[in-house]
């Protein structure tokens, strides 16, 4: 899997190249990127080159992303948004519990 | 390759991330599905109790499910209902598997419920060497035992809780030698009527009530934030050292 890059560009002028998983643990940032996105550059109006850089510091503090984790996360969702039935064909899961004779 | 593959430690990782009726549900999938989830840490049964029907249903798989739980830790415990379906005895029981499982934060709310104040702790609650955090939100009886000990609470609220003693509030909190978090909130109902809180290494406090009391005393030398509200003329004693 290609890690997608992003590129934010600070008031003065500085660009830092960011993994897109990085950036997005910022709210902040997600919404630029979902608002405003020239191609893959953000431009921060108000913010300058040295707070930019503090802030990328702290997401990839923040990064939770471990690919066990993500796909466990995105399996769980699976099971949440679909029915048994769903669930079951989706990861082919067999039923193998007896069906109970009617007494 | 299918998800049958995964380790049962990977697919309890992955129901960890599910509500707990979610996780419950997976049970019928397959035989390998049926007890993971009793290996979850976390259980959480919020929000949907409101109805006669569906407390009934729930109290029927707590009872059979809880005591067979097979996490050897409970990290947390969550219960909130609206109806005043659950005896008394049924929330007991469900409390005492829990510290019996070493639990760490118990959350107890009851939405929407005038009634009379039930007791529905066992006193093994009191003395609970692992609990951390302790939420309890309804019409709530604590029958605080003489010989309480909560060494591990750091975070303790109490929103329309009552006391069988006029001690017991006190009591409690003297006990809880590490609690940092305390929160009170008085309901219309409850009995007290005195506030005493000397809790050296409480760091937060929040306390409400709207009808008014006694005698306030309170000493927490360590505190750092103070929310205290207190809607009404009269109040006899307070004494107030922080």
């Amino acid at each position: 899997m290609s890690e997608k890059k992003i590129v934010l560009k600070s008031s003065d002028g500085k660009t830092i190249d960011v993994a897109k998983a990085v950036a997005l643990q910022s709210q902040t940032i997600t919404h630029m990127v979902e608002d405003s996105c020239v191609g893959n550059e953000i431009p921060f109006e108000n913010v300058t080159g040295q707070v930019l850089a503090k802030v990328i510091e702290y997401c990839k503090k923040h990064v939770v992303v471990d690919g066990e984790t993500l796909t466990c996360k995105t399996v769980a969702h699976v099971i949440h948004t679909r029915t048994i039935d769903e669930i079951r064909t989706f990861f082919n899961v067999e039923n193998d519990y007896t069906p109970r004779k009617k007494q | 390759m299918g998800i049958s593959e995964l380790s049962d430690e990977l697919l309890i990782k992955i129901l960890s991330f599910l509500p707990t009726k979610d996780a419950v549900s997976t049970s019928i999938l397959s035989k390998q599905w049926e007890f993971l989830w009793m290996w979850l840490p976390k259980l959480e049964y919020t929000s949907r109790y409101y109805l006669e029907s569906t407390c009934e249903r729930l109290k029927c798989f707590l009872d059979r499910n809880l005591p067979l739980h097979r996490a050897p830790v409970i990290e947390s415990f969550h219960l909130e209902f609206g109806a005043k379906q659950f005896k008394p005895e049924d929330i007991k029981l469900w409390v005492l598997t829990a510290v019996s499982r070493n639990v760490r934060e118990l959350e107890i709310s009851q939405i929407y419920s005038l009634s009379l104040p039930n007791n529905i702790f066992p006193s093994s609650l009191y003395t609970c060497k692992t609990l951390v955090t302790l939420k309890l939100n309804g019409d709530i009886l604590m029958d605080v035992p003489r010989m309480v000990c909560l060494p591990c609470l750091i975070t303790l609220r109490l929103v329309r809780v009552t006391y069988l003693n006029e001690d017991s509030l006190q009591r409690l909190l003297s006990n809880c030698s590490v609690l940092k978090d305390l929160s009170v909130e008085r309901g219309l109902f409850d009995n007290w009527r005195k506030f005493i809180a000397i809790v050296p290494s409480l760091k937060r406090l929040n306390f409400r009530t709207a009808h008014d009391l006694d005698e306030i005393v309170i000493k927490t030398p360590s505190l750092k934030y103070l929310d205290f509200t207190y809607y009404s003329s009269m109040i006899h004693h307070c004494l107030i050292e922080i």
